[in-house]
């Protein structure tokens, strides 16, 4: 398995996006994504996320024979890697760049990196709205209850 | 067409400078000039464009850095930012690396409100909401026995009010909001009112007729200078929902509209310009403006003739620069009453999603506790209804960072993310602040880059708006509850105990330039001419004798044009 699949089921499994590896069609098209977002979480947080990806693979290994599995979740959490508050908060920008393209390197930090996709952000299809700033509707559209 | 960013034409006389290319600069340059004027030049420290292309270019920027409530962050990368700094961390109170306090200030409020010193000024980010002030605001002093009265009347207003809303594009509902108060309407708006969104809807229903503090509320759509259908070249709303910073269609008013206009008319904009000070003649008259090209040579001082100068650099840099050429200040009046309107926001669940995100941040408004008896006790204030969440409480991404602190994983996050954010709503409360000479703009000892004092503030809003404040949160709280909507615990309490009064900004800047008949406690004269210059005059919101509750663009807008009008006439006059 490369990197890009081993941060794929990570980030999955984090972010409770489960169709980035159980769809096929889904984990074949964020690849691109994946790729880009796991590039530009390293550049910044270099050691703490590889760290963080061999804890995953390890639990994996483990408990699943290398398979993907939701269950993973919490031994990931029971790891010594995820309770290190450093290496956590790694997790929260994988978290926070699947659901906004964005991260930060510190907390509380209002300094952003961009994670390159934000109009593909998950936030908006689950809140049932465009990406904030980028409307594709005609005027009115937001008098109507989403579908 | 003549905008310059080269200074070598500009060492010439011209029949009238104005110092600002904000909303006021760009009225009243765009007004004299389609009046058949020539000769004017209006100057600018900014150097971004005014074309469709820099709004692409300033859109790009949601891409890479998306929508975090930052009024600031299209605007960021700006070469004019290091020449001619602005507040950009003012809503954390005293951190704010541009204003100065001095040891005493510091004992007393903070002034949060921010703006921006581009060309266009803050229409750029500004949220669109255009309501006018009501007839008893003009007159807060004889009817309430508060603050002090204007020497004008909404009676006087109310046709520069009509060509404001012509002019900006403002959409509303002529039906809903004449007589509000007793603002009589001449004349319709140009278009009929933004509809409301899906959570509007809801609110409105829920709320219904509801009495909350023994007055009946409405809920009614905000005038906004916001297309409810093409007007004026521009497209219709597309519910970017990105007001603030940035509409990126124009379909919200900004100075640009006028600033192009202008420049078609002859006016020559000069961007990158600094003013440093205005000159005297011998007599009482102003000759001279004085400016650094920060483009070309920073150090060099370059002058410019002027038979008339307008100064329209809004409600800080406007006494700054007043303060700096020792002109106007007879009655020792310039840089005081400085105003805003402080604002809090109230933030809750609604029983059922609303969608928030979708459309206009704001659409609504609850407009019935902007005058009464009670002014006479505490300030009156404008309550919105928030289409955008919990605001400036926090965005979709706050809301995922508190979950994920609580240890909201996995296959449990999306769906308490589906459940939350769409049913956030807010509603924010505007109050009005009484004017008080102790609250100044003055020159700090510290410079900019270019060597120009920053403004040195004083700042205290009153007891007479903390209780306003006070009533404002107690009644959205009370319309909460009447909605049936669910109130966490607030991210930041109004009043935490031991500390400072906690509320925001709403980015009002008025006053410290005011209005008046008497030269002794005024800066200008109810025409906009100050007392000691006839031929200094000064548009935009710090010739605002009080703030009242309105948002003050529209007003701004309309004094802009009646002050234009008089100095046409003296000009023709002088031919």
């Amino acid at each position: 398995m490369n990197q890009t699949d081993t941060f794929l089921e990570l980030s999955a499994l984090l972010t409770g996006l489960h169709n980035l590896v159980e769809d096929p069609e889904d984990r074949q098209l964020s690849q691109p994504m994946a790729d880009e977002y796991r590039r530009r979480l390293a550049a910044v947080f270099g050691e703490r996320l590889e760290r963080l990806l061999t804890a995953y693979q390890t639990v994996r290994n483990a408990k699943t024979g290398g398979e993907w599995s939701p269950i993973l979740l919490e031994r990931l959490r029971e790891t010594g890697e995820f309770k290190d508050a450093k290496i956590e908060f790694v997790a929260r920008q994988i978290v926070n760049v699947w659901y906004f393209s964005q991260f930060v390197d510190e907390p509380g930090s209002d300094h952003f990196f961009d994670g390159g996709f934000y109009e593909h952000g998950a936030v908006w299809k689950l809140i049932k709205t465009h990406p904030i700033g980028f409307s594709k509707q005609p005027h009115g559209y937001w008098t109507r209850k989403p579908t | 067409m003549t905008v310059l960013h080269s200074h070598d034409q500009l060492e010439r006389e011209y029949e009238v400078v104005i110092i600002g290319a904000g909303v006021a600069g760009a009225l009243c340059a765009w007004k004299l000039a389609d009046l058949g004027h020539k000769g004017i030049l209006l100057l600018d420290a900014g150097d971004n464009g005014i074309t469709h292309g820099q709004r692409i270019i300033f859109h790009h920027t949601m891409d890479v850095q998306g929508h975090r409530g930052d009024p600031f962050a299209p605007y960021q990368g700006l070469e004019s930012r290091l020449w001619a700094p602005e507040p950009v961390k003012s809503q954390k109170g005293f951190d704010e690396e541009y204003y100065d306090y001095s040891e005493e200030a510091r004992k007393k409020d903070p002034f949060k409100a921010g703006y921006n010193r581009m060309v266009g000024g803050s229409t750029w980010s500004w949220r669109g909401n255009t309501p006018r002030m009501v007839p008893n605001d003009f007159h807060l002093k004889a009817m309430y026995g508060q603050g002090r009265d204007w020497p004008i009347g909404y009676a006087e207003l109310e046709p520069w009010y009509c060509q404001a809303e012509w002019e900006l594009g403002v959409s509303g509902n002529h039906d809903e909001l004449d007589g509000l108060h007793g603002a009589y309407r001449s004349r319709p708006f140009p278009t009929s009112g933004i509809p409301l969104s899906y959570s509007d809807q809801l609110i409105k229903a829920r709320l219904g007729n509801a009495v909350v503090r023994g007055i009946s509320i409405r809920v009614v759509t905000t005038p906004q200078a916001r297309n409810s259908a093409p007007y004026d070249g521009r497209p219709a709303c597309e519910g970017h929902s990105n007001c603030i910073p940035l509409c990126p269609i124009q379909a919200k008013y900004d100075a640009t509209v006028h600033l192009r206009r202008a420049v078609a008319l002859g006016v020559t904009l000069k961007t990158a310009a600094v003013v440093t000070r205005i000159e005297k003649s011998n007599g009482g008259r102003v000759a001279a403006v004085v400016y650094r090209d920060w483009r070309s040579d920073p150090s060099r001082e370059r002058k410019i003739g002027a038979h008339y100068v307008v100064l329209a650099a809004h409600a800080i840099e406007t006494p700054k620069l007043l303060l700096m050429s020792g002109l106007a200040n007879s009655s020792g009046m310039v840089g005081r009453n400085l105003n805003d309107h402080a604002q809090f926001e109230v933030i809750a669940l609604f029983p059922e999603p609303v969608y928030p995100f979708r459309g206009p941040q704001s659409i609504t408004s609850i407009e019935d506790f902007r005058d009464g008896a009670f002014r006479r006790e505490h300030s009156a204030f404008r309550m919105t209804i928030g289409n955008d969440g919990w605001g400036r409480s926090g965005s979709p991404a706050t809301v995922i960072d508190q979950l994920l602190a609580a240890g909201h994983y996995g296959k449990q996050l999306p769906k308490l993310i589906a459940d939350k954010i769409p049913r956030m709503v807010r509603i924010s409360f505007s109050t009005e602040s009484l004017p008080n000479a102790a609250n100044r703009v003055e020159l700090s000892s510290k410079v900019d880059k270019l060597g120009v004092p920053r403004p040195s503030l004083t700042h205290d809003i009153g007891d007479y708006t903390r209780a306003g404040l006070r009533v404002g949160f107690q009644t959205a709280m009370e319309l909460f509850k009447i909605m049936g909507a669910e109130i966490p615990t607030q991210p930041k309490e109004l009043e935490p105990p031991g500390k400072r009064m906690n509320w925001n900004t709403a980015a009002h800047i008025m006053g410290t330039t005011i209005m008046g008949v008497n030269p002794a406690d005024s800066v200008v004269d109810p025409w906009g001419r100050t007392h000691d210059h006839e031929n200094l005059w000064i548009v935009g919101s710090s010739v605002f004798p009080t703030g009242a509750t309105a948002n003050p663009t529209l007003t701004l807008a309309a004094l802009t044009l009646r002050t234009t009008q008089a100095l046409h006439r003296e000009l023709a006059r002088e031919g």
